[in-house]
């Protein structure tokens, strides 16, 4: 979705907790577009969803492929443009990213049974950064954050403060949260409160 | 070591910083620590560690916390504590002290830092594991800590290791099915007497691990002999550790023993210059490696031995410290009185089973060490050390628990410290006839204090087999529930409390109905607002204001909390009549149908209203606390009956921001805030959904009514919600904009009958039961639910049906849940007969009176009968109606 | 806390499903013919037994995927957890 930001509210206000350069970062990132796309990797749909997106993605619970940068903090891939793949489910991705998303599947939903749903504003995003980041999810998360078991561009869905959300593991010491927006504040004020041990 | 000084019962002390409280009053001459529970008998500290049962302490400084073992309690500066007798209490302020939980993974958890478990951090670090080590003392090292020896450092540098986190004060409390365990660390008690409130006081510990060393070791056990419970009496262990470090109030002791640990705790005191008067062994003969390293070793060194003997009672001097110990032949009548201020007993040891318990492992009984282990090993768990069994090789123990006592003697003989439970106690049971130590226990309450049986479980086994000539794994098995030791409720709550304790979901206008005043009702995890009180009003007039306001004019209601799912496919259409009772694949693109879904069992289950957005492109909508479920449901049904079925589902609850605008006055708004949307009821038909931009947005316009007035409902992305209600209250004002909230919702919705799932149901009422048989398709084949409305109990007869009731009493609202009882007035004698309740009850503005939707046995068969509602005070009469009070003929909804 | 293993995702937490009631109980195709004893021990009888049983499971908070499991109602252990439709895996027992 394209925001008219005169009108449009994140759920967090784009805040902002802790430093770059201290043990912990929380930032929101707000207006972050994102979609759901249903698609079998079996059908004749995939491929073209595939070639549209310029990505080969990977019918991997966990898996991310992707073509722009992923975080604001220390990453080579270009920001502007570009998708991210995020593999929720055997046949589920959500996509994020600056591209028109929208645009480059509109044909291939013409032509094939795939599902691609809106769901930017469903979705904040939330990046924690530092070397405390990973003890602060830990206080709250309960699966393997080790790196042998979440590495970079690993994703997963699952409870945190006992809100459901996306994470994803997207570079050194570097991960980011997409709770949905009702959580958001909770989130924020579970979050903060761990991290107040690290700053 | 630095000196800090302490408090104890309101005496001023110093001691060594990090030693335990129970060594620094040792230090200080004190033996009397408290009284006992029951009794009021003298005690003094036993033991070393968790296994004390008399030195409980209340902390009055820092956090505060009752009936700590003040063997436990490490010496800060400034420290206060206060002896308990058996029963703590809690310090009347609040703790401020922060409390977390944190999870980790981990290859392999050992549990204990003695040197067992070194080694097997040590073995699996060596491996390539990660390994962490949780060990509940101060210090790592185990048994070698209290024998004053330096722990191997090849062992010691194990803990420096990248792959290894040791984490020291941090008990294992639970060990549960695969690998999971709960431990609690504590983090600031021993840096100061502070509250910390950024450093987290205890830490709860999730841990899941692949492989779980148990490597807990092991305590001393006592004997149960008469007055075994004198200040002065302690394990030898105990005794022999505290003296050797300085903490030395005695001079003349006296050892029993079982085993050689008794021998080589007396050396101790004979090294740290206590007077050994006598080494009594319950053994006359011992193998030729104990009379070598034990019998000779005490020889050399002058200090008597009496074979094949044991203590039978003590004395005590004036303040009831031990002054005399009495000691007899196990088989002859022969005794003598030694005199002695320290009785140091070596009772065996007694492996910590308990983790292993918890998981269902059943300990083993070895008569050569006289102790249960635990000698396992699977591919998650193991064990190591002294709790599988692994004493130093001359450790041979005689089974032997305590001496014959008379019956006087048996009164004072102590088999639970804490519980004062006696020989006598314990003889009572047995001749009642227990035998099972879960018999036994409950009947005298041994093993239910403090210390959950830490040392009398074993004691109590033990006695049972000597009382009815049994080994003691004869008589059942030792089983523990964690926690393994008490913690405080905080620790468990972690951060889980206020704000924290359930998450709040908010929806984009929740600031706006913050700051306009309204209070909150819960629904589910949401936040809604409730009403919108103008100053001065109460919540009945503010609702009755909202009402009038939304039947006259028009009012705004925030109901973004719907749930809303997505369904795309060329298959949606006949999914979709499968799911609900009633026909959507014949719905016209842009049109919205209410549809209600039911179970299996044909019991209504949720409801919405469902959109065709295209020719294969459905929104559904789902009832606010349902919408997880129902997204659950219909993926059960495409994922594992109708996977050929080509329909996606994906929800989007919290995409959309749904803000209706509802009353006569509604088509005015709406034209102001879309000027390009044709609003006309021939453009724009009731059900009908339009696109348009509304306040400079694109939304979705729904014409959807939960009231039976005009409404539209307002869908657009949520980053919008808040600006379209803030359009909405400006573009309104001139038009008596009402904003109302759930409970005038419930209100204006009941006075045209329209259900509440949850509220008019319970999963017990069919679409008939709610006078909805309308919604029930007779065309469709099958759809869910459909088969069991012929079983012979939903088609029966004298069903709960919804109907309306109204009171005689116009003014009275009946309390919702309210029994409705037939045809019975104020006189009609009892038994009366039950018929149906209140689902829902109001007060209403259109009805300028009070009315309420019941669900009544044959109700609608039974409209227009008087009925009673017995309440506590008073009888209520009034009369079944049907259950539309407003608006029957649907004339309203077009404005 | 159980450990269930998501066909898809790995072993997660129990919080992160909802239970499904034994497995392998198909929606009966023709219910109109069907008796109402027939009927009724579709909606309402399940095997329970002591010991290995298939049940299913969903991974709500995680790929939303139904699956099958084995699992030891006794001591709560584990077996392999298979999708619908696919080959049903032996006993553990």
């Amino acid at each position: 979705m394209m925001v008219n930001s005169e009108f449009a509210k994140s759920p967090l206000g784009g805040a902002k907790y802790g430093d770059a350069n201290e043990a912990i970062l929380i930032q929101e990132v707000p207006f972050t577009p994102g979609f759901d796309l249903r698609v079998d990797p079996e059908s004749s749909g995939f491929a073209a969803v595939n070639q549209a997106l310029g990505l080969t993605l990977i019918p991997n619970v966990g898996t991310v492929v992707r073509n722009n940068a992923s975080c604001i903090v220390g990453d080579e891939l270009p920001a502007a443009g570009g998708v991210s793949a995020l593999c929720l489910g055997p046949d589920w991705w959500y996509l994020t990213g600056t591209a028109n998303i929208a645009a480059l599947l509109k044909p291939v939903q013409e032509l094939h049974h795939i599902s691609l749903v809106d769901v930017s504003s469903q979705r904040t995003k939330i990046e924690i950064y530092g070397p405390s980041a990973k003890d602060v999810l830990a206080h709250y998360w309960e699966q393997d954050l080790r790196d042998e078991h979440f590495p970079i561009d690993a994703c997963s869905q699952g409870v945190l403060a006992k809100a459901p959300l996306i994470m994803w593991h997207c570079c050194e010491n570097c991960y980011l949260l997409f709770p949905r927006a009702s959580f958001a504040k909770h989130l924020w004020t579970a979050l903060t409160d761990a991290a107040i041990e690290y700053l | 070591m630095s000196t800090v000084n302490f408090t104890f019962d309101g005496k001023q002390y110093s001691g060594e910083k990090g030693e335990s409280l129970a060594s620094a009053l040792l230090r200080n001459g004190v033996l009397h620590f408290t009284d006992s529970s029951y009794k009021d008998r003298p005690r003094g500290v036993m033991g070393l560690w968790v296994e004390e049962t008399n030195a409980l302490v209340n902390i009055d400084s820092g956090a505060g916390e009752p009936m700590k073992p003040a063997t436990t309690v490490e010496l800060v500066e400034g420290l206060v504590a206060r002896s308990a007798q058996g029963v703590g209490d809690l310090p009347d302020t609040r703790d401020n002290s922060r409390y977390d939980k944190a999870n980790r993974h981990v290859d392999v958890l050992v549990v204990g830092a003695g040197t067992s478990g070194l080694a097997a951090a040590k073995k699996f670090s060596d491996q390539g594991k990660s390994v962490i080590v949780m060990d509940d003392k101060p210090a790592a090292g185990g048994h070698l800590v209290y024998l004053g020896q330096s722990v191997p450092t090849e062992l010691l540098a194990v803990l420096e290791r990248e792959n290894v986190t040791y984490l020291p004060r941090t008990t294992v409390q639970g060990l549960y099915d695969q690998g999971f365990s709960v431990a609690t660390e504590r983090r600031t008690d021993h840096l100061d007497a502070n509250v910390h409130t950024e450093m987290s006081r205890i830490r709860t510990w999730h841990i899941r691990a692949e492989h779980t060393v148990l490597a807990t070791g092991a305590f001393q056990r006592h004997l149960v002999f008469a007055n075994n419970d004198r200040p002065g009496i302690m394990l030898s262990h105990a005794a022999a550790t505290y003296v050797s470090s300085g903490a030395n109030p005695f001079r003349t002791a006296v050892v029993v023993t079982i085993d050689n640990q008794g021998y080589r705790d007396a050396i101790r005191l004979h090294n740290a210059g206590v007077y050994v008067a006598a080494v009594v062994d319950i053994r006359k003969k011992v193998s030729k490696s104990s009379k070598k390293s034990s019998r000779k070793a005490i020889k050399k060194l002058g200090i008597r031995l009496i074979k094949g003997a044991t203590v039978i009672d003590t004395q005590a001097n004036l303040d009831g410290l031990l002054n005399s110990v009495t000691i007899g032949d196990a088989k002859s009548d022969l005794q003598e009185t030694i005199k002695a201020d320290l009785l140091a007993v070596s009772g065996g040891w007694t492996p910590i089973v308990h983790l292993a318990t918890f998981i269902g492992i059943k300990p083993t009984w070895s008569a050569k060490r006289a102790a249960f282990i635990v000698k396992h090993k699977d591919s998650l768990t193991s064990t190591t050390g002294m709790l599988a069994g692994e004493f130093g090789d001359d450790d041979e123990a005689e089974v032997f628990f305590g001496p014959k006592l008379s019956t006087d003697q048996a009164l004072v003989a102590f088999v639970d410290y804490q519980r004062d439970a006696t020989y006598r106690d314990f003889k009572r049971a047995i001749d009642a006839g227990m035998r099972s130590i879960e018999h036994v226990k409950r009947y005298t309450a041994i093993g239910t204090a403090h210390d959950q049986g830490k040392t009398s479980g074993t004691v109590t086994m033990g006695l049972i087999g000597q009382a009815i000539g049994k080994a003691p794994d004869e008589i059942g098995s030792l089983t523990f529930r964690p926690p393994y030791i008490s913690i405080p409720f905080a620790a468990l709550a972690g951060r889980d409390r206020g704000l924290l304790s359930d998450p709040e979901r908010t929806t984009p206008i929740h600031a706006w109905h913050v700051a306009s005043g309204a209070p909150m009702e819960d629904v589910g995890q949401w936040k809604r607002p409730w009403y919108f009180p103008k100053s001065g009003e109460n919540m009945h007039a503010a609702v009755l204001r909202e009402c009038a306001a939304v039947r006259q004019d028009v009012g705004v209601m925030d109901a973004s909390t719907l749930g809303k799912i997505d369904i795309q496919g060329k298959d949606a259409g006949q999914f979709l009549d499968l799911i609900y009772t009633n026909m959507f694949s014949t719905l016209k693109v842009g049109m919205s149908r209410y549809g209600l879904m039911c179970g299996i069992d044909g019991m209504v289950f949720d409801d919405g209203v469902t959109t065709r957005i295209s020719e294969n492109h459905w929104l559904m909508t789902t009832t606010t606390g349902g919408a997880a479920k129902v997204l659950d449901w219909l993926e059960e049904w495409l994922q594992t009956e109708w996977p050929h079925l080509e329909v996606y589902c994906t929800s989007v609850t919290e995409e959309i921001s749904t803000v209706a605008i509802v009353g006569p006055k509604s088509r005015e708004l709406m034209s102001r805030l879309a000027p390009s949307l044709d609003v006309t009821n021939e453009s724009f038909a009731f059900m009908e959904n339009k696109h348009a931009e509304v306040a400079g947005v694109p939304a979705r316009i729904a014409r959807i009514s939960f009231s039976g007035e005009l409404a539209y409902e307002i869908n657009v992305p949520a980053s919008y919600g808040l600006h379209i209600w803030e359009s909405v209250m400006s573009k309104g004002a001139d038009l008596n904009i009402t904003p109302y909230g759930t409970e005038s919702m419930h209100v204006l919705r009941a006075e045209k009958g329209f259900v509440i799932v949850g509220q008019e149901t319970d999963g017990t009422q069919t679409p008939q039961d709610l006078d909805m048989d309308w919604i029930v398709s007779k065309k469709k084949e099958d759809f869910i639910g459909k088969r069991s409305f012929s079983r012979a109990d939903t088609a029966r007869q004298g069903r709960h049906q919804l109907v309306g009731i109204l009171a005689d009493d116009g003014s009275y609202v009946i309390p919702e849940g309210a029994y409705l009882v037939a045809g019975a007035d104020a006189n009609t004698p009892p038994p009366v007969k039950h018929i149906g309740y209140i689902t829902s009850s109001y007060d209403s503005a259109a009805l300028g009176r009070s009315f309420a939707l019941a669900l009544v046995a044959n109700g609608l068969a039974r409209k227009g009968e008087k009925i009673a509602i017995p309440m506590a005070d008073r009888v209520v009469t009034g009369v079944i109606t049907d259950s539309v009070f407003v608006d029957k003929e649907n004339t309203r909804r077009d404005g | 806390m159980l450990h269930i293993p998501c066909p898809y995702c790995g072993p997660r937490d129990e919080t992160e499903f909802h239970y499904g009631s034994e497995a392998h109980v198909a929606y009966p195709e023709n219910s109109g013919n069907l008796t109402d004893e027939e009927w009724a021990k579709f909606v309402f009888i399940r095997s329970n037994p002591k010991g290995w049983m298939a049940e299913r499971w969903v991974h709500s908070a995680g790929c939303r995927r139904w699956f099958n499991v084995w699992r030891n109602t006794i001591n709560h252990q584990f077996g392999p957890s298979y999708k619908p439709f696919s080959q049903q895996p032996k006993s553990p027992a």
